[in-house]
C-alpha cells in the first residue's frame, strides 16, 4: 500500500467518524393540553441548550416563539404574543433537521372586543314571494374565535322568523347598518287611471292612482308602468317610472282623443278614453 | 510601397471613416427619432409586451394575459429578452429605443463587412451610409418597428464575411465566428435564419467557391465552369457539410422548445389578409406600401443593379437571390409567388420581408453605382458628353428629391395615420388596479397596435391579442382576422368575431372593454353591455353584469428543462458573441481579410449609364408631385360623378367644411346654415356610427350644366352592412360641379322648454374599507325574476329559444341569459342571446328575448335530450331607459310578409340616436314565434316624431313549436316554473305584432 493509499484511509476514517449526535426529546417540564398566550411560559429539559427552534402551528398560522437557554435545558416565552385563531395546534420544536411534535390546544388569555353576529336570510324579501327569514346568531372575539353565545351555552342559535307586512328598513342590531334587513313592497294590485287635457301644451296628462300592494305599501320608485294608448289607426307605448307611487306621462294630444290604458308587469288598467273638449 | 498599395491603403482608411459617418449619421437621425415613431409602428409594442413578459416572469413561457394564456415559445426570444433586460434600468420604451439604436449601427457595419465581400472598403463605407437612408430599411423600423427581423439580418450580415472566408482559409475561428453570429440570427427571428439559408448564406458559399477556383487562376467558359465548381465544392466538402451540420445543430438546439411548440401544436387557423400578398395593380395602396415606398431606389436602378449582379460569375447565386427575393416581395401581383411557395406558406409569410432582402442584397450594387456616379466613370461619362455644371446639377437634384422621399417616409406613420392617436394609459390602468377589476378580463376596441402597450404595462388578461400565431380560440382562429380589437378593418368576419366574444362574454369572463372608437357603441349597446365611466384620457369602459371572474386554466404543459434552455440559451448567444468578437479582434484579425474579393470595373454599357442616372430622380420626383397632387391638385368637382364621390369621401372622414364647398355657392347658405341643417337632419346609426363601404352613382339625367345623380351606399356599420338610396341635383359652376342643397322644413314642436321626470338607482355598497374580498355583509341579493314564457322554435334549418321575462323586483336588473342543450350522447352546448333581447330592465318591466340555437342538421344529428334556460340576475344602475314612444300599425303583405309601420315620438329631452324597436311575432293564443330588433338609420330629435317602415316575414305558418322536448327554466341558479301564457290582444289585433322601445341614446346620463 502507498503513503498516499494510506492517507486517503485515514482521511476516510476521520469522515466516518464525524458523525453527529442525535439530540433526545426535550421534556416538558411543565406540560399541559392548553397553552394560553401571551401568559405561558414552558420550561423544557434538555441536554442541548441552544440552537433550538420553536414554533406553534395551527392550521391557519404559524406562531414563532422565543426561545431562551435555561437551568435545565430551555424556556419558551409566549410574550406578546397575542390575537391568535384559537383551536389544535402543534408545538415544533426544531434542533436543526430534527424536529419533536408536541399536540396543544392554544386559546387567547382574553377575548378582546366580543362581536355578536345576527345574520339573516334573505336579508331582502317582498311579500310577492315571502315573509319569512331565517335567522342565525353567533358571538366572536376580536380575533373572530367563535364565543359562547351570551346567557347560553351553545355557540349558535337558529331560528325562523316571521317579518312584518310592511315595508321600510330594519335592522337586525341596533346601530350596526351592516345587519339591516329590507322589507321591499310587493307588486301593484290595482291601478286607477285619470286623464286630462292641458290645453297649455295641447297635450293630455295621464296619472295613476297611488299604487300599492297587496299590504297597502306604496310601490317601489322607479316601477315601470307602461301606458299604452291608441286609436283605430295606431297603438303607442310610452313608458314612465313611478315616483312616491305615481307615474305620470304627458300625451300630445290627437283630434280624436285615445283609449288609454297602463300596464305594470302583469297586471293592467281598465281602459279610460280621453278627447280635446269641444 | 508600389502606387497601387498606397491607394488601396487610402481606400481603406476611406472605407473605414465613411463607416464611422454612418453610424454618427444612423445616430444622429435613427437614433433620435425613434423614440418618437415607436408609437406609431405596427409591431414595436408587440415587441415591448413579450420585454414585459420576460421582464416579468424570465424562465416561465406561460403567457396569460392574451388569448386566454399562450406560450411564448411560439417566438424565439433573444430580442425580447436583451430589452427586458435593458427594461431592468430604463422604461421598457426608452429600452426598446436603445436597443434599437443598437441593433441599427450593427446593421450598418453588417452592411459595410458585407458590402467588402462584393467590393473594396470605399464602397463598403459608401454602402454603409446608404443604409442610413435606404427607404425599406427606414420603412422596416419606423413603420413596422420589426427589431427581430433587423437584429436577424444585422448579425446574419456580419455573419457571412466569417463565411465567406472560412470556405476560402478554411481556418476554424471563422467558422466559430460565423456560427457564432448566425446563432443569434436564430435566437432571434427564425424566419430570417431559415430563408437566410437560401437567399444569404447558400449565394455566399457560391461566391467563395467562385473566389476560390479565380485565385487558383483556372478560367473557364461556363460548361467548364460548372464542373470547375461541382469539383471545387467537392474539394470543400468537409467545411460545406461541418458548416451545415452545425448550423442546423445551432438552429435546432438554440430555440429547441419552438421547434417543439410548432410540433406539438401547430397553426391551423384560417390565413389573415395581408396587404403584402395583394395584387399591388389593382391594388395600388399596398402596392405602395409594400413595394414601392421600400423599393423606390432598387426599382430605379434595376438597370444597374441586374447589370452589375450578371456581369460577373461571382455573382450569379445572388443574382438568382435578388430576383427570386424581388419576385417574392411582389407579392401577388403574379401568380408565381404562390406556385413557388406553395398555398400555405404563402397564406403565412408576410411577404414584403422578401423585397426587404432584396433591398439589402442590393445594396452594394446601388453603393458601387453611387461611387461611380459621384467619382468615376459615369461621372466621366456625364462630364465628357455634357459638362460639370450639369452632372453637379443632376447629383444634387437626385440626392435631393431622395432626401424629400426619405423625410416623406420618416413621417409616413403622420402622412397615412397607420395607428388611432397616442393614447393615455394611466387611467385604463387605475381602473384595472381597483375594486378588483383584474378578476375578470377586459377588451380594447380601436386602439390599434397600442393595445399591447397597454397589456405590457398591466398583469390583467384581455382575450385579444396582437400575436396572430400564438392565437387558439376557436372564435379567431376561425375568421380571417387579425385582432378583435380593429374588427370593424376585418369586415363582416372582423364583427362576427367581435360580437362572438361580445355575446359569449361569459365564456372568457370578460367583463370590461375599453373603447376608443364610437363606431362600437350600437353593438356593445345592442349586446347588453352598459357605459359605466368615461375615463380621464377619454376612453370609454362599458361592462357587462353577472360575468364569473376569470376560472384558473391550467397552462400548457413544458418541460422545466426546456423553461431553463429557452431562458438562458438564446440570451447566451449574444453573450458568446460578444465575447468572441473581441478575442477575434485581439487575436487573429488580418490586414489581409478582403484580398481575396477580386477588383471589379467600372465600365457599363451607355443606355445602363444614361437609365440610372436619370431613374433615380425621376422616380423620387414623380413620387413626390404624386403625393403633392393628391394633397392639393385634385380636381374633385370636374364631373358630377366625382363631385358626389368627394362629397361622399369628406363626409364619411367627418371633414364637414370640406363637404360644405361642394354645394352651390349661395349667400343664402352658408356654412353656418349647413352645419345647422346637418345637426337637425343627419344623427343616427349611418351618420354617426358606419363607414361608408362603397358608393355607385348613376345618372339620371345630364345637360351642359344640370345633372340629377341616384346615389346608392353601402355602410358598413357594427350591426352589419346598411344600403341607402339618395337622389342629387347638381349645377355647373365655373367649369365645377355643385350639389343643389336640398331644402328642408323641420318638424317644431310646441313646447318652448322639455322636461322628463326619471328615477335613479344607485346600488349602495356596505363594504368596509379593506382589500379583503367582499364579505357576505356587502352582497347584495339576486334581483327576483320571473319567464312569462319559454318556447323551443323549429324554421327550417333555423332553431331558436323564443320567450318573455319580467323582471318581477323593485330594482332594475341586469340579466344575463343562457340556454343550454343537452343531447343523446350527455354532451351539451350552451347559447348565448345576441340583440334581440333587452338586456336590462327597470322594476317590473318585461322583454322578449330570442336565443340562435345551431342548425337542425347538428341538432338533429346529436339528438337533443333536453333544453335548459337560465338566467341570472343582478341589480343594475344602468340601463334600463329604452327611449321613446313607439306607436305602430301593422298592414299584411303577400306571402305572410307585413309592413310595420313605427311613429316613434321621442318625449325624452334628449336625441335618440338609433331608434329601434323589439318586435314579436306572436299567435291568438301569445305564443311569441320570433322576436327582432329593427332599427332605423336616422336620429329622432327630442319632442318630435319619426316615422319608419319595416318589413317583417312571418313565420308561425311554416316554423314548429317543439314541445316535446323538455325544457326546464332556471332564475339564479334556482329551477322556477314559467308564467301560464296570456292572450295578447293588442298583438291580435295587430297581425300578431307586439312591439317595445329599444333605442339607443348616447348621452351618458341616460346611463345605457
Amino acid at each position: 500500500m502507498t503513503k498516499k493509499n494510506v492517507y486517503y484511509s485515514m482521511l476516510f476514517l476521520f469522515f466516518l467518524a464525524c458523525s453527529k449526535k442525535e439530540p433526545a426529546a426535550p421534556v416538558w417540564l411543565n406540560a399541559t393540553d392548553t397553552i394560553t398566550l401571551p401568559t405561558d411560559t414552558l420550561f423544557f429539559s434538555s441536554s442541548i441548550k441552544k440552537e433550538w427552534k420553536a414554533c406553534l402551528l395551527s392550521f391557519v398560522q404559524p406562531v414563532h416563539l422565543e426561545l431562551k437557554p435555561g437551568a435545565e435545558g430551555f424556556i419558551i416565552y409566549l410574550k406578546e404574543k397575542t390575537g391568535i385563531i384559537e383551536g389544535p395546534a402543534q408545538l415544533v420544536l426544531q434542533y436543526n433537521d430534527i424536529s419533536f411534535f408536541y399536540p396543544i390546544q392554544f386559546r387567547n388569555a382574553s377575548p378582546g372586543l366580543i362581536t355578536e353576529k345576527d345574520y339573516r336570510s334573505p336579508k331582502t324579501v317582498n311579500p310577492d314571494s315571502s315573509l319569512h327569514q331565517h335567522r342565525m346568531l353567533y358571538t366572536t372575539d376580536q380575533w373572530r374565535n367563535l364565543q359562547l353565545l351570551r346567557k347560553s351555552t351553545a355557540f349558535f342559535a337558529e331560528n325562523i322568523t316571521d317579518l312584518t307586512t310592511q315595508t321600510g328598513i330594519y335592522p337586525a342590531q341596533k346601530n350596526n347598518p351592516v345587519t339591516a334587513f329590507y322589507v321591499q313592497p310587493g307588486s301593484v294590485k290595482n291601478i286607477q287611471l285619470y286623464a286630462s287635457y292641458q290645453p297649455s301644451n295641447n297635450s293630455y296628462t295621464v296619472e295613476t292612482g297611488q299604487l300599492k300592494d297587496a299590504y297597502n305599501n306604496t310601490v317601489a320608485n322607479g316601477t315601470n308602468v307602461v301606458f299604452s294608448y291608441w286609436n283605430k289607426n295606431i297603438v303607442y307605448k310610452m313608458e314612465a317610472l313611478t315616483i312616491n307611487g305615481k307615474a305620470s306621462v304627458k300625451i300630445p294630444a290627437a283630434e280624436k282623443g285615445y283609449f288609454i290604458a297602463a300596464t305594470i308587469g302583469q297586471y293592467s288598467s281598465p281602459t279610460i278614453t280621453v278627447s280635446k273638449p269641444s | 510601397m508600389p502606387q497601387s498599395d498606397t491607394y488601396r491603403l487610402w481606400d481603406e482608411y476611406k472605407g473605414k471613416k465613411l463607416l464611422l459617418v454612418a453610424l454618427s449619421l444612423a445616430l444622429l437621425t435613427h437614433g433620435i427619432i425613434i423614440y418618437f415613431t415607436l408609437p406609431k409602428t405596427y409591431d414595436a409594442f408587440v415587441h415591448i409586451f413579450f420585454a414585459d413578459h420576460y421582464a416579468r416572469f424570465w424562465f416561465e413561457p406561460w403567457e396569460y394575459r392574451w388569448y386566454t394564456g399562450f406560450l411564448t415559445t411560439s417566438y424565439p426570444p433573444m430580442v425580447h429578452q436583451a430589452i427586458a433586460l435593458i427594461s431592468k434600468i430604463f422604461p421598457l420604451k426608452i429600452a426598446f429605443s436603445i436597443y434599437a439604436i443598437l441593433i441599427i449601427e450593427l446593421l450598418i457595419i453588417g452592411v459595410y463587412r458585407f458590402s467588402k465581400l462584393f467590393f473594396d472598403k470605399k464602397i463598403a463605407g459608401i454602402a454603409a451610409i446608404l443604409t442610413v437612408v435606404l427607404s425599406s430599411v427606414i420603412e422596416t423600423l419606423h413603420v413596422y418597428g420589426q427589431m427581430p427581423t433587423l437584429t436577424g439580418l444585422a448579425f446574419l450580415l456580419n455573419a457571412l464575411p466569417f463565411l465567406y472566408q472560412y470556405i476560402i482559409k478554411q481556418k476554424l475561428i471563422y467558422l466559430l465566428m460565423s456560427l457564432s453570429f448566425l446563432a443569434v440570427t436564430v435566437s432571434s427571428h427564425h424566419v430570417t435564419a431559415i430563408f437566410g439559408m437560401v437567399f444569404f448564406i447558400a449565394p455566399t458559399v457560391f461566391m467563395a467557391l467562385t473566389d476560390d477556383l479565380s485565385n487558383k487562376g483556372q478560367a473557364h467558359k461556363l460548361p467548364g465552369f460548372i464542373l470547375a465548381m461541382i469539383k471545387t465544392a467537392f474539394l470543400k466538402k468537409k467545411e460545406i457539410l461541418l458548416f451545415g451540420i452545425l448550423m442546423i445543430m445551432l438552429a435546432i438546439g438554440l430555440i429547441f422548445p419552438y421547434w417543439y411548440w410548432s410540433k406539438t401544436d401547430p397553426i391551423t387557423q384560417v390565413s389573415i389578409p395581408h396587404g403584402s400578398r395583394d395584387n399591388f395593380l389593382t391594388h395600388p395602396a399596398s402596392g405602395l406600401v409594400f413595394f414601392v415606398i421600400p423599393l423606390m431606389l432598387i426599382i430605379a436602378l434595376l438597370p444597374v443593379i441586374s447589370y452589375y449582379i450578371t456581369v460577373s460569375r461571382r455573382f450569379l447565386a445572388w443574382a438568382v437571390s435578388f430576383f427570386l427575393c424581388l419576385l417574392l416581395g411582389s407579392g401577388g401581383t403574379t401568380p408565381i409567388p404562390k406556385m413557388l411557395l406553395g398555398d400555405n406558406a404563402f397564406n403565412i409569410l408576410t411577404l414584403d420581408r422578401f423585397g426587404f432582402w432584396a433591398s439589402i442584397i442590393a445594396i452594394p450594387f446601388i453603393a458601387k453605382f453611387i461611387y461611380t456616379f459621384l467619382y468615376a466613370s459615369v461621372k466621366e461619362f456625364w462630364v465628357k458628353r455634357f459638362n460639370t455644371k450639369t452632372h453637379f446639377l443632376l447629383s444634387a437634384s437626385t440626392g435631393f428629391s431622395y432626401l424629400l422621399f426619405i423625410l416623406f417616409i420618416f413621417h409616413l406613420g403622420s402622412f397615412r395615420p397607420l395607428q388611432p392617436k397616442e393614447i393615455d394609459i394611466d387611467p385604463m390602468l387605475n381602473f384595472l388596479n381597483r375594486d378588483e377589476h383584474m378578476r375578470w378580463r377586459y377588451l380594447t376596441l380601436g386602439f390599434g397596435d397600442q393595445m399591447a402597450w397597454l397589456s405590457a404595462n398591466s398583469l390583467a388578461s384581455t382575450v385579444d391579442g396582437n400575436y396572430h400565431s400564438a392565437r387558439r380560440l376557436p372564435e379567431l382562429t376561425s375568421r380571417p382576422v387579425e385582432r378583435i380589437e380593429n374588427a370593424k378593418f376585418s369586415g363582416v368576419e372582423g364583427l362576427a368575431s367581435l360580437n362572438d366574444f361580445l355575446c359569449n362574454a361569459e365564456k372568457y369572463s370578460l367583463k370590461y372593454v375599453f373603447s376608443n372608437d364610437r363606431y362600437y357603441d350600437p353593438l356593445l349597446y345592442y349586446s347588453g353591455w352598459n357605459r359605466t365611466i368615461r375615463l380621464e384620457n377619454g376612453i370609454m369602459v362599458w361592462e357587462k353584469g353577472n360575468i364569473s371572474t376569470i376560472q384558473p386554466i391550467q397552462p400548457k404543459a413544458l418541460h422545466p428543462l426546456l423553461k431553463k434552455a429557452w431562458g438562458i440559451f438564446p440570451l447566451s448567444s449574444l453573450v458568446v458573441v460578444f465575447m468572441l468578437t473581441i478575442w477575434y479582434l485581439k487575436k487573429f484579425k488580418s490586414h489581409d481579410y478582403t484580398d481575396t474579393v477580386p477588383e471589379s470595373s467600372d465600365k457599363h454599357p451607355v443606355v445602363v449609364t444614361y437609365l440610372s442616372s436619370l431613374l433615380p430622380l425621376l422616380f423620387s420626383t414623380a413620387f413626390l408631385m404624386n403625393q403633392v397632387y393628391e394633397l392639393l391638385l385634385v380636381k374633385e368637382q370636374d364631373s358630377p360623378k366625382n363631385a358626389i364621390l368627394n362629397y361622399y369621401n369628406h363626409l364619411d372622414f367627418q371633414r364637414f367644411e370640406k363637404a360644405f364647398h361642394f354645394f352651390q355657392p349661395s349667400p343664402t347658405y352658408p356654412l353656418d346654415q349647413y352645419l345647422l341643417e346637418k345637426s337637425v337632419t343627419d344623427g343616427g346609426l349611418l351618420p354617426s356610427y358606419a363607414k361608408l363601404d362603397s358608393i355607385h352613382t348613376k345618372e339620371l339625367f345630364r345637360s351642359k350644366d344640370i345633372a340629377n345623380m341616384q346615389v346608392y351606399t353601402r355602410w358598413r356599420t357594427s350591426l352589419g352592412f346598411r344600403e341607402k338610396k339618395d337622389t342629387m341635383q347638381l349645377i355647373r359652376q365655373d367649369k365645377k360641379w355643385y350639389i343643389i342643397p336640398t331644402t328642408y322644413t323641420p318638424e317644431i314642436p310646441e313646447e318652448q322648454v322639455r322636461s322628463y321626470t326619471y328615477t335613479l338607482f344607485k346600488r349602495q355598497g356596505k363594504r368596509v374599507i379593506s382589500s379583503f374580498p367582499t364579505v357576505k355583509d356587502d352582497r347584495v341579493k339576486k334581483p327576483f325574476a320571473v319567464f312569462r314564457q319559454v318556447n323551443f322554435i323549429r324554421n327550417g334549418k333555423d332553431n331558436f329559444i323564443t320567450g318573455e321575462i319580467l323582471n318581477a323586483d323593485d330594482v332594475p336588473v341586469n340579466f344575463a341569459l343562457r340556454v343550454q342543450v343537452l343531447f343523446a350522447d350527455n354532451s351539451k352546448r350552451t347559447y348565448f342571446p345576441g340583440i334581440h333581447f333587452q338586456y336590462n330592465l327597470s322594476p317590473k318591466a318585461s322583454t322578449f328575448f330570442q336565443v340562435d340555437l345551431d342548425n337542425t342538421h347538428l341538432l338533429d344529428s346529436l339528438h337533443i335530450k333536453s333544453v335548459s334556460v337560465y338566467c341570472d340576475t343582478d341589480v343594475s344602475e344602468r340601463g334600463y331607459i329604452h327611449g321613446g314612444t313607439p306607436g305602430f300599425s301593422v298592414t299584411a303583405l303577400k306571402n305572410n310578409r307585413i309592413q310595420i309601420h313605427t311613429s316613434l315620438y321621442n318625449e325624452l329631452p334628449t336625441e335618440i340616436n338609433i331608434p329601434g324597436i323589439l318586435v314579436a311575432e306572436k299567435d291568438t293564443e301569445g305564443t311569441i314565434w320570433q322576436t327582432k330588433l329593427l332599427l332605423h338609420e336616422k336620429s329622432a330629435r327630442s319632442g318630435l316624431h319619426l316615422n319608419f317602415t319595416h318589413e317583417l316575414q312571418k313565420i308561425q305558418q311554416k316554423a314548429q313549436l317543439l314541445n316535446q322536448i323538455p325544457l326546464t327554466v332556471f332564475i339564479n341558479g334556482q329551477s322556477r316554473n314559467i308564467l301560464p301564457l296570456l292572450k295578447d290582444e293588442g298583438a291580435n289585433k295587430n297581425q300578431g305584432i307586439a312591439l317595445m322601445s329599444h333605442c339607443f341614446i348616447s348621452q351618458e346620463i341616460y346611463l345605457q
